[in-house]
């Protein structure tokens, strides 16, 4: 769907994006992950075909963005990380007018209004002045304003940013609603976690750079040499502890007053081995998983400790 | 379909309370100018008495009011029409979808444009007094109605260039009045600086007819003159001029129609570079002359 080629954008002296190089398939949702001024807004901006590259190539289904701006403006939807809106319009008159702008004939726009609107749970507040709406019904006004000509390719750009966690919340159902209709994400985002849970990978981007790409578990074994596995012996933690110090790649067994953490530094094939032997050992288990939550540790790691 | 651009500012703006309030202040104006030339006539005349046939000098009056406010409110009402959209930051919004940049500049002129004509039909009721005494006809109305578009359209096109350099709104109002007032006094300076040294009888017609086109003040009376059968203009600036041919003896009479022509164009060449100013693409071209990036 989306392959970036040696992109590069300077400003000045100051390069933005420096040979950037990656690929999103069709139909996966793909985070785009950095600290302040990686790059992320502007790739984005390039890939809208609201900027153009210095040098290098964005290709949406084979058609170079920067050449044919206009065509691609069909497949994709952007909503930037910062927008405003227009004061004494009502919601449907808002979406009406996107979908002017988009080539949409009248007659075509009041069930495509009516659906996305459906879709972004605003459909209560069609009559509605845009400007007295919340943050996040703008947000997800927005949204629904991207979508309005049905475009394959979503480019968003930190659409829940400084959203309160229901608004969040309600942001990400949009987005799992989205990925179920089939559409490719792009999404950028300071928030891991979130990023984490709805991607299908995720792209770290570093000064400019593709610092990582992959699913969320494929960047942290790639990157981090060491995993945390927790386990929970339903009693006898004395005993697994024994155990798990006598298996090779383990470390740094931290025993908690009914569960056991460790550090593994093997493959998945050992790592079962280290379930069997337990459970050979007749320890009754109540969970073995490895723990999630620290990919903010490996964005430190990969970005050289910049903040988010 | 209708520009959605001119779709979306034509309900939005009579939504608000500033159309209204402009449209008031404009019909006030006009109104009050009419006021006090009755009250000067007849306190003028003998025994107080209006004389008929000095109706033509009212429609003067209200028409050089109506100029003189177009040229206050057109850049107003556009100057902000490009970096208003910046300004609430959905220019990017816009420029996403499926319009030409052309299409965003054309449809926001033709808004402001809308409601200039809104202003000048407004004002029908009160020149219609003209018409109730006569002297002047529709046609000499019409032409004038013409003439102020044209201003407003050159007036208007400028201010949407200046919109899409600056991102501050207040900057471009600044700016489109400084290239007005070069317009309207700094042509005339050209003119007159020189004739007030050298002698009226020194100056190239040519030079002086160049000038003056751009001059709207001056096209403005022009055209008076030609719907007055009067010939000030022609005598001030022309009538002792050097280098006489039959184009410039045409031409210092109707020194309002090349006044048009020249809004016109102008307004076109304006309009045409804030569509490139806006336009991503055209980045496109200058930034494959950037230097060649470290590897």
């Amino acid at each position: 769907m989306l392959k970036i080629d040696g992109l590069v954008k300077n400003y000045g002296k100051f390069t933005a994006v420096d040979h950037l190089t990656l690929a999103v398939e069709k139909g996966s949702v793909c985070g785009f992950v950095g600290p302040n001024g990686a790059g992320k807004t502007t790739t984005m901006r390039i890939m809208a075909g609201l900027l153009n590259a210095t040098s290098g190539s964005v290709m949406i289904d084979e058609v170079e963005v920067t050449k044919n701006p206009r065509v691609l403006r069909e497949k994709i939807g952007y909503m930037p990380d910062f927008f405003g809106v227009y004061d004494n319009l009502k919601v449907t008159e808002y979406m009406d007018f996107f979908a002017g702008a988009y080539g949409i004939s009248y007659k075509e726009r009041g069930p495509i209004i009516d659906n996305l609107l459906e879709i972004v749970d605003l459909s209560h507040k069609k009559d509605f002045y845009v400007d007295s709406l919340s943050r996040g019904m703008k947000q997800r006004l927005c949204l629904a304003r991207s979508l309005v000509h049905d475009p394959e390719l979503l480019i968003l750009d930190e659409p829940a940013s400084g959203l309160d966690p229901r608004a969040r919340v309600e942001i990400k159902e949009v987005l799992k609603q989205l990925q179920e209709m089939g559409k490719t994400i792009i999404i950028s985002s300071h928030i891991l976690p979130e990023l984490a849970e709805m991607c299908t990978e995720i792209c770290i981007i570093n000064q400019g750079k593709l610092a990582a790409q992959g699913s969320v578990q494929e960047i942290m074994q790639k990157l981090s040499q060491k995993r945390m596995i927790h386990v929970q012996p339903l009693n006898d933690v004395e005993r697994a502890i024994q155990i798990l110090k006598e298996q090779p790649f383990i470390r740094a067994v931290v025993e908690n007053t009914r569960d056991v953490e460790f550090e593994f530094t093997g493959t998945n094939d050992q790592l079962s081995n280290v379930l069997k032997q337990l459970i050979l050992a007749e320890i009754p288990i109540l969970s073995f998983k490895e723990k999630e939550g620290n990919l903010e540790e490996v964005f430190m790691q990969i970005t050289g400790g910049e903040s988010i | 379909m209708m520009n959605p651009v001119l779709r979306r500012e034509a309900i939005t703006s009579l939504r608000g309370w500033k159309n209204f309030a402009v449209l008031t202040f404009y019909l006030s104006m006009m109104t009050t100018g009419a006021i006090i030339f009755f009250y000067t006539s007849v306190y003028q005349s003998y025994r107080f008495t209006f004389d008929p046939q000095s109706v033509v000098y009212l429609y003067i009056v209200l028409g050089s009011i109506q100029m003189a406010l177009i040229v206050l409110s057109v850049p107003a009402l556009t100057a902000g029409s490009i970096s208003g959209e910046r300004e609430r930051q959905t220019l990017d919004l816009l420029l996403v979808t499926k319009l030409s940049p052309f299409s965003i500049v054309i449809g926001k002129l033709l808004s402001s444009m809308a409601f200039v004509l809104l202003l000048i039909v407004s004002t029908l009721p009160v020149f219609s007094i003209v018409f109730y005494f006569g002297s002047v006809g529709i046609g000499s109305v019409l032409t004038l109605v013409c003439f102020t578009l044209t201003t407003a359209f050159m007036l208007g096109g400028i201010s949407v260039f200046f919109s899409c350099i600056y991102k501050k709104t207040v900057v471009s109002i600044m700016l489109v009045y400084i290239f007005t007032g070069i317009l309207c006094f700094g042509t005339l300076l050209l003119v007159l600086l020189p004739m007030a040294v050298r002698g009226y009888d020194q100056l190239s017609t040519i030079s002086t007819l160049i000038k003056l086109i751009p001059n709207p003040g001056v096209g403005f009376f022009s055209l008076m003159d030609n719907q007055m059968g009067t010939n000030i203009v022609n005598d001030v600036f022309f009538e002792n001029g050097i280098g006489k041919n039959s184009f410039t003896l045409w031409a210092a009479k109707n020194l309002w129609v090349l006044h048009m022509v020249f809004q016109l164009v102008i307004g076109s060449v304006f309009i045409a570079l804030a569509a490139g100013l806006i336009n991503p693409v055209r980045e496109h071209k200058q930034k494959n002359k950037a230097p060649k990036t470290k590897k």
